[in-house]
């Protein structure tokens, strides 16, 4: 027994214990002798625990030849030819062979488990399951019409045309065929046929009438050939497919493409549909001729020999593959079919954007117009989802094509003008969308969005923070209450106000890749970017359907994710002289709530916030209460300054610059907000200060009922 | 619902337990041969868990069929078979000439005396006596009991029992076969008298049907073959599970255990062809057939297994299972054979299989 596989002495071990398994060896031959090279136990297999009363006649004893190879050759069991064609049993291709499908999984999945006691399990439990014929369980799918052989055609489901050209290549699973121009012409049948309930792998047909013979179709050629004919008739259309020669039109072969609906039980509806591809090895010429047929001018006319409809005409199977639509990208990825219909812009794609545009795209979600005016070099390679073939094209018309490739209907639009220009087809694109996405990490941008462009869409921003250690999502309320500026606000507040954010902003390192001096990189992970894109796109999906505005900072740990979500703050505008001052609600009643804490005494803080000088806006977003140095009394305030440096130094480092000290607040006890001589003075030092850093000072002034903002240059 | 069968390799001796689904137990026969061979069953160990059974019924009273009950049972009729872990009887179910055997082995006394003392002191309950020979009535006249028949639980030959009768619920019935009163009398051989009935259960209208033997031989099995034939009651002869008579000695078939093979008679050529169903199960309760050595006479015998495999075939000519209780699982340590009755009929029982092999591989990602 030397000369056998350790699997084999195993099972023979195990038959010869009469312990778990029943049966007897009639015949064993070993390797060396088989020309499967595989060593053969041929047993009578007592079914241990068969039903009295069996739906498939399984016997209580089966005859079956185990054959076992090397360690990576699936263990093989044949069982009786006339044994009930049933489900998940393999028809070879000589139609008489029959062995068994005894797993579900590849055998890698399984090989570290196989042993002697696991195979005659599998065994017995196929052959228990068949006797109930609850092998195939209700949650499976249903079996293939056909086996699965190794050649592929890649159909494009939207195309039907008669005549096309096809493209065959010898790849290593088998022949791939798609279609392309350059390719050969080949006449394509769809055949229809009825639906299917066996849940029945079927004999595989050699010959266009095994094939047409196993769905009693015995007319569709000639029915083709009319068809055919008509098209010789048109010489217009006829050259169209074939120029000038009728050689070309009679060496063409035959695609013949079906499409069996396939149902559970003889009542139930199709609930899939297999789709299979045959390719007569011969072409139209031989066919017709089998068929008793000849080409007279345009009509296929009998050539008096006796048809013989297909028998010699050798087909070849492939099994087919659709290219990807959007509708197959949707489903993959469990989306809902009604979601994502949306027109989408979305404003660079870069790093952050091409990742989270590619997580949409593969999902299928969203018609998108991408705006970006950039160019793709080496360095970007890093993080980006395109490849060193992109170096020196713009990147959106890089991801246009890729785009092509992920989805085969992709409709996608591109602008590769500068964003700043606002051009026409810019504000265009913008007033059509739905939603635009600002992935720029650009708050210029941001403001634009925000301030500039009309559109109806909803906006957010996306961005990593400077190291890449932070994903932040600002999402405006459905009803454009809240904009991506006054979030931009609130984010820096908030980075503020929690101590887990005081690096947040720290600035990373950065590299030069070119010879400008804006021609430098961060230097943050690939980890980072795919994790914050993935983090994006599911939240984007998941918070466009609720109404509110949002800020979202997903801190990235070592290794997980922490998630902070801020409702967006309600703002009151105030106007003075050509300003407009914007303030947060929460700090307003905070400032009211001090000044009525102190009475009857004044008291008064620093404000802290940003201006944009262009668009003469001012936002006060934080205040540094009145230092303990403060001298107050019911007539006057004078902020004292304990700290006040450290603290202010502190702002602008953990905010990057972004709030700073915009001018002080005081208040008045009484309902007067006017400057008196006294805040004259005062206001006037505020500018000088702020002079130095070339901002406005801004002075407010906090009474009984309200507040009066003043600017001034 | 299901139903479970247990029987127990105990050689030449037999122990058949019957478990349903509503926790109810029938047991047929205790006969506990451990003591003489430890690769038997130690019946008293297997069933310690066990407090009570509904029914308990013994077929006769040889000592292959009794052995043990004594030290196992709790008896009402004596102090000393009372202790706390004895497992209580329910309804005791002998046949009268159990009830009247004269000279028993100490087990078959105890029983006995079990039987008599419920005849006597509970009125009848908790005992069926299966049929009336005229010295039943003379002992019951000797102990001063009602000789009306009326007033007892005796069950004659051809009596249907259902819930109301036996308790075990409404998915079985329990038809009586055997004894005849007329062979419970002057009984020379305590096996002819062997109570012999054909269980029927009832699993969503699948009816598995279980012809208990005990050791009767072929000239009764004829009797009850044409008594049942003759009365038009052939659906009481049918069997998806036969537990073959006598640990499976020729003389279950025949008076001849022939050659080669026993040729049975015409009437058991049928029960066994006709009126076994389609994968239909044997049972022997015997020794293992290579403990048989040359010149020994004790059953079981090869020429009767031959006869029964012969006679019952499949309709793809195919046999039927064979199963002897001291060889199931090896015979050098014999384990008890589990029969599941289900609405699939009657079926080795292997428990639950764990192989997941059709379930997906639980990760995603590919």
């Amino acid at each position: 027994m030397s000369d056998i596989y350790t699997l084999t002495s195993e099972i023979i071990a195990l038959i010869y214990a009469k312990d778990r398994f029943r049966a007897t060896i009639n015949k064993l031959i070993n390797h060396t002798e088989t020309d499967s090279k595989r060593d053969e136990i041929e047993l009578d297999f007592e079914i241990i625990g068969l039903p009295q009363h069996r739906v498939i006649a399984v016997r209580n004893v089966e005859p079956i030849v185990i054959c076992i190879g090397e360690e990576d050759d699936m263990p093989c069991v044949r069982v009786r030819n006339d044994f009930p064609v049933v489900p998940h049993l393999n028809i070879l291709e000589d139609n008489i062979t029959k062995t068994l499908c005894y797993v579900d999984l590849q055998y890698n999945e399984i090989k570290h488990k196989m042993s002697g006691r696991f195979l005659l399990t599998c065994i017995e439990n196929w052959f228990l399951k068949t006797s109930r014929n609850e092998l195939h369980q209700a949650n499976q799918p249903l079996e293939p019409f056909f086996p699965y052989s190794n050649n592929v055609i890649v159909l494009d489901e939207q195309i039907i045309n008669i005549i096309d050209k096809y493209m065959v290549e010898d790849r290593e699973f088998g022949k791939l065929m798609y279609r392309c121009d350059n390719g050969k012409k080949y006449i394509v049948i769809n055949l229809s046929v009825s639906r299917d309930y066996s849940n029945l792998i079927h004999n595989m047909p050699k010959t266009l009438f095994d094939l047409l013979q196993s769905f009693g179709n015995k007319t569709i050629i000639e029915e083709r050939l009319k068809d055919i004919s008509s098209i010789i008739r048109n010489p217009k259309e006829y050259r169209k497919y074939f120029g000038q020669s009728k050689q070309i039109l009679l060496a063409s072969n035959v695609i013949i493409k079906l499409m069996i609906p396939k149902s559970r039980t003889i009542d139930a509806t199709p609930e899939s549909y297999d789709f299979r591809t045959f390719v007569s090895e011969k072409p139209l010429r031989d066919i017709i001729d089998d068929y008793g047929f000849v080409l007279n001018g345009s009509k296929f006319e009998g050539n008096n020999k006796l048809g013989e409809k297909g028998k010699n005409i050798p087909i070849q199977h492939f099994n087919v593959h659709f290219n990807n639509l959007k509708i197959h990208n949707k489903l993959y990825n469990s989306l809902d079919l009604e979601d994502g219909n949306e027109n989408i812009s979305i404003i660079g794609v870069g790093a952050l954007g091409s990742h989270i545009l590619n997580n949409f795209l593969r999902e299928g979600y969203g018609k998108w117009t991408i705006i970006d005016n950039d160019y793709f070099w080496p360095h970007n390679i890093a993080r980006h989802v395109l490849t060193n073939e992109n170096i020196g094209y713009r990147k959106a018309d890089s991801l246009s094509l890729l785009s092509k490739r992920i989805q085969a209907d992709s409709d996608i639009e591109v602008i590769t003008e500068d964003f700043f220009c606002k051009s026409s087809s810019i504000c265009n694109s913008l007033e059509r969308a739905d939603i635009i996405i600002d992935t720029s990490t650009s708050i210029a941008v941001e403001r634009i969005l925000a301030l500039d462009i009309k559109s109806r869409a909803r906006k957010l921003s996306c961005f990593l923070n400077p190291r890449g250690t932070a994903t932040i999502m600002l999402l405006e309320d459905s009803a454009h209450k809240v904009r991506l500026d006054l979030l931009e606000m609130q984010y820096y507040r908030e980075v503020l106000s929690n101590e887990k954010f005081k690096n947040h902003m720290m600035l990373p390192m950065t590299k030069v890749y070119s010879g400008g001096c804006r021609n430098i990189t961060s230097r943050i992970s690939q980890d980072d970017v795919s994790l914050s894109a993935s983090l994006c796109s599911k939240a984007i999906k998941l918070h466009l359907k609720e109404p509110n505005g949002k800020v979202i900072i997903w801190t990235h740990e070592d290794d997980s994710v922490s998630r902070v979500v801020f409702p967006a703050d309600s703002w009151y505008v105030y106007y003075y002289n050509k300003w407009i001052i914007e303030i947060p609600e929460s700090l307003l009643e905070d400032i009211k709530s001090d000044r009525v804490r102190q009475l009857p005494n004044e008291t008064g803080g620093v404000l802290i916030g940003a201006f944009d000088l262009s668009r003469k806006r001012v936002y006060i977003v934080h205040q540094l209460k009145a230092p303990k140095d403060s001298i107050a009394s019911p007539n006057s305030f004078i902020r004292g300054c304990v700290n006040l440096p450290e603290q202010l130094k502190s702002i602008y480092e953990t905010t990057s610059g972004n709030l700073s000290y915009i001018g002080e607040w005081h208040s008045h006890s009484n309902d007067n907000t006017k400057k008196s001589r006294d805040d004259e003075v005062l206001h006037s030092e505020i500018v000088k200060y702020n002079r130095e850093n070339c901002i406005p000072g801004c002075m407010m002034i906090m009474g009984e009922k309200d507040c009066s903002i003043y600017v001034d240059e | 619902m299901s139903q479970s069968i247990l029987f127990y390799p105990e050689g030449n001796a037999e122990c058949v337990l019957l478990e349903l689904e509503n926790d109810k137990r029938m047991l047929m026969d205790y006969a506990n041969m451990h003591g003489s061979d430890s690769r038997y069953t130690d019946l008293a160990d297997t069933f310690s868990n066990i407090d009570k059974f509904d029914v308990v019924m013994f077929t006769h009273s040889h000592e292959d069929h009794v052995k043990g009950a004594a030290d196992f049972f709790y008896f009402d009729h004596a102090e000393k078979y009372q202790s706390e872990n004895r497992a209580k009887i329910n309804e005791l179910w002998i046949s009268a000439a159990f009830l009247l055997d004269v000279n028993p082995c100490e087990d078959a006394r105890v029983i006995r005396q079990e039987a008599r003392y419920r005849l006597k002191e509970f009125g009848g309950r908790g005992i069926k006596i299966f049929a009336a020979p005229n010295s039943l009535q003379k002992w019951l006249k000797d102990n001063d009991l009602s000789i009306d028949e009326g007033d007892h639980p005796i069950i004659h030959a051809g009596t249907l029992l259902n819930n109301s009768d036996h308790g075990l619920g409404d998915m079985i019935s329990v038809f009586v076969h055997a004894p005849f009163s007329e062979d419970s009398d002057d009984v020379s051989d305590r096996n002819e008298p062997s109570v012999v009935f054909q269980i029927s259960i009832n699993n969503n209208e699948q009816i598995t049907n279980i012809l208990i033997t005990g050791d009767i031989s072929h000239s009764v099995l004829d009797k009850i073959i044409e008594r049942s034939e003759n009365n038009k009651h052939t659906e009481y002869l049918q069997w998806d599970l036969y537990d073959i008579p006598h640990h499976c000695s020729y003389t279950g078939l025949s008076d001849q255990q022939g050659d080669q093979i026993t040729e049975p008679s015409e009437n058991i050529k049928r029960l066994l062809s006709d009126y076994g169903q389609e994968n239909a199960i044997f049972v022997a309760s015997c020794r293992a057939f290579e403990d048989v050595k040359e010149g020994d006479t004790q059953p079981p015998h090869f020429q009767a297994e031959k006869a029964y495999k012969k006679y019952s075939k499949n309709s793809d000519g195919t046999e039927k299972l064979f199963f002897v209780t001291s060889e199931y699982k090896g015979k050098t340590s014999p384990k008890p054979l589990r029969l599941k009755i289900d609405e699939t009929g009657i079926c080795e029982d292997i428990g639950t299989n764990y192989t997941i092999i059709n379930s997906p591989a639980p990760r995603a990602g590919k």
